[in-house]
């Protein structure tokens, strides 16, 4: 079920979003669906941004500096 | 929705004949004090036009339409098969997570399965909707055989009357005969999706949501009496309420440029899914060579579970 839980979530929020817009007059209604696409579309720029910290050579080096930092000498 | 003084106008479109075909139409535009604010052929965007057909119909007309529905339930039965395989592959992850130090078709995958479940959502409406619209011609010929035709038949060999009602009366019957409605646009008599001997007035609700749902009203051209009601079978609501949840053009256009965006992701998917399966090993291994393509895939396999085993 957990694996679930992130999809479901943004699923959720995605449809009430739409139905919100097409039953809603005047700006209530466009905020709800911008509400309602722009939850997936900023987790997906969340998702897709570059991550440093999972690159290999970037571990290594914060490995070294908490090597160096503990380092009595 | 009342439309604002100011911004409101009448579009008049007129024929030289009554049964002529609607592509030789003048059009007459009055702001609300009456100005007029255009006045010759209508107003229409070739490129957009061109873009609708080729979308809606990939120009060929009904098969075109038919076709595309059928497209539009396989893409339906992606996203399910997309759905039933995301579990085995994401139970150790994080959602979202994509790893980024696999092989290049272990990021593919990721990117594939994030991307396609985020979007599923709006994906399977877009999908249903599509189906639903490219199936609207057949939708609105079962109706008008089942519904129309029967109330119309009497009239079908009359010439086209020249009406002796005011519009104006028609256009309160109508709205007096379909409670909380606004009229949409009227059609004179005509036989061509009409009545020869009547006004068809098309009013709709007032609110956001019952404004995407059309009623046509038959008004008597001569005395202005209503003689019926069409009310709309489920089916062609649901293919009203369809539209807008297809095109994105109900909600302002910050809506219209998530859609957009959306649209790229949603294309995103599908170039990974065939890159997917075009790089599958045992796609791109020779006959000879199965072993080894299978050696490649345990291999891919076995290097997934060990980055999954190193973040758990």
């Amino acid at each position: 079920m957990k694996v679930w839980a992130g999809p479901l979530a943004i699923s959720a929020i995605t449809l009430a979003g739409l139905v919100a817009a097409l039953l809603l007059d005047g700006p209530l209604g466009d905020g709800a669906g911008a509400v309602g696409l722009g939850v997936p579309t900023l987790a997906l720029a969340w998702f897709l941004r570059p991550a440093r910290h999972n690159r290999p050579d970037a571990r290594l080096r914060s490995c070294s500096r908490s090597a160096a930092g503990s380092d009595p000498s | 929705m009342v439309p604002h003084p100011e911004t409101a106008s009448v579009e008049i479109s007129t024929a030289p004949g009554a049964d002529d075909p609607y592509d030789g139409l003048h059009q007459t535009r009055f702001a609300a004090d009456g100005a007029v604010l255009t006045d010759g052929p209508p107003p229409g965007d070739a490129v957009m036009t061109f873009l609708l057909r080729l979308h809606a119909s990939l120009l060929t007309g009904l098969p075109g339409e038919i076709f595309l529905a059928l497209i539009g339930l396989v893409f339906l039965a992606a996203l399910v098969s997309g759905v039933v395989l995301y579990a085995p592959f994401a139970r150790r992850m994080a959602f979202g997570e994509i790893r980024r130090s696999g092989s290049r078709r272990l990021r593919w995958l990721d990117l594939h399965n994030v991307v396609g479940m985020v979007t599923l959502a709006w994906a399977g409406v877009v999908g249903a909707t599509g189906v639903m619209n490219g199936m609207a011609t057949p939708l609105f010929g079962i109706w008008q055989i089942r519904d129309v035709a029967p109330v119309l038949a009497p009239y079908v060999h009359d010439a086209p009357v020249i009406p002796t009602a005011p519009l104006s009366a028609a256009i309160a019957a109508a709205t007096r005969a379909v409670p909380f409605s606004e009229v949409s646009f009227v059609t004179f008599p005509t036989h061509l999706y009409g009545s020869p001997d009547h006004y068809v007035v098309w009013v709709k609700g007032r609110s956001k949501l019952r404004a995407q749902m059309m009623t046509p009203v038959l008004v008597d051209a001569r005395d202005g009496h209503v003689a019926f009601v069409a009310h709309m079978p489920w089916y062609l609501r649901a293919l009203e309420l369809s539209r807008p949840l297809h095109f994105g053009n109900y909600g302002g256009l910050t809506l219209k440029i998530l859609w957009a965006a959306l649209d790229l992701f949603t294309i995103a998917v599908l170039a990974s899914g065939l890159y997917l399966l075009l790089s599958h090993p045992r796609r791109r291994a020779a006959p000879g060579a199965m072993e080894a393509a299978e050696a490649a895939e345990a291999a891919e396999a076995v290097e997934a579970l060990r980055l999954v085993e190193g973040r758990a």
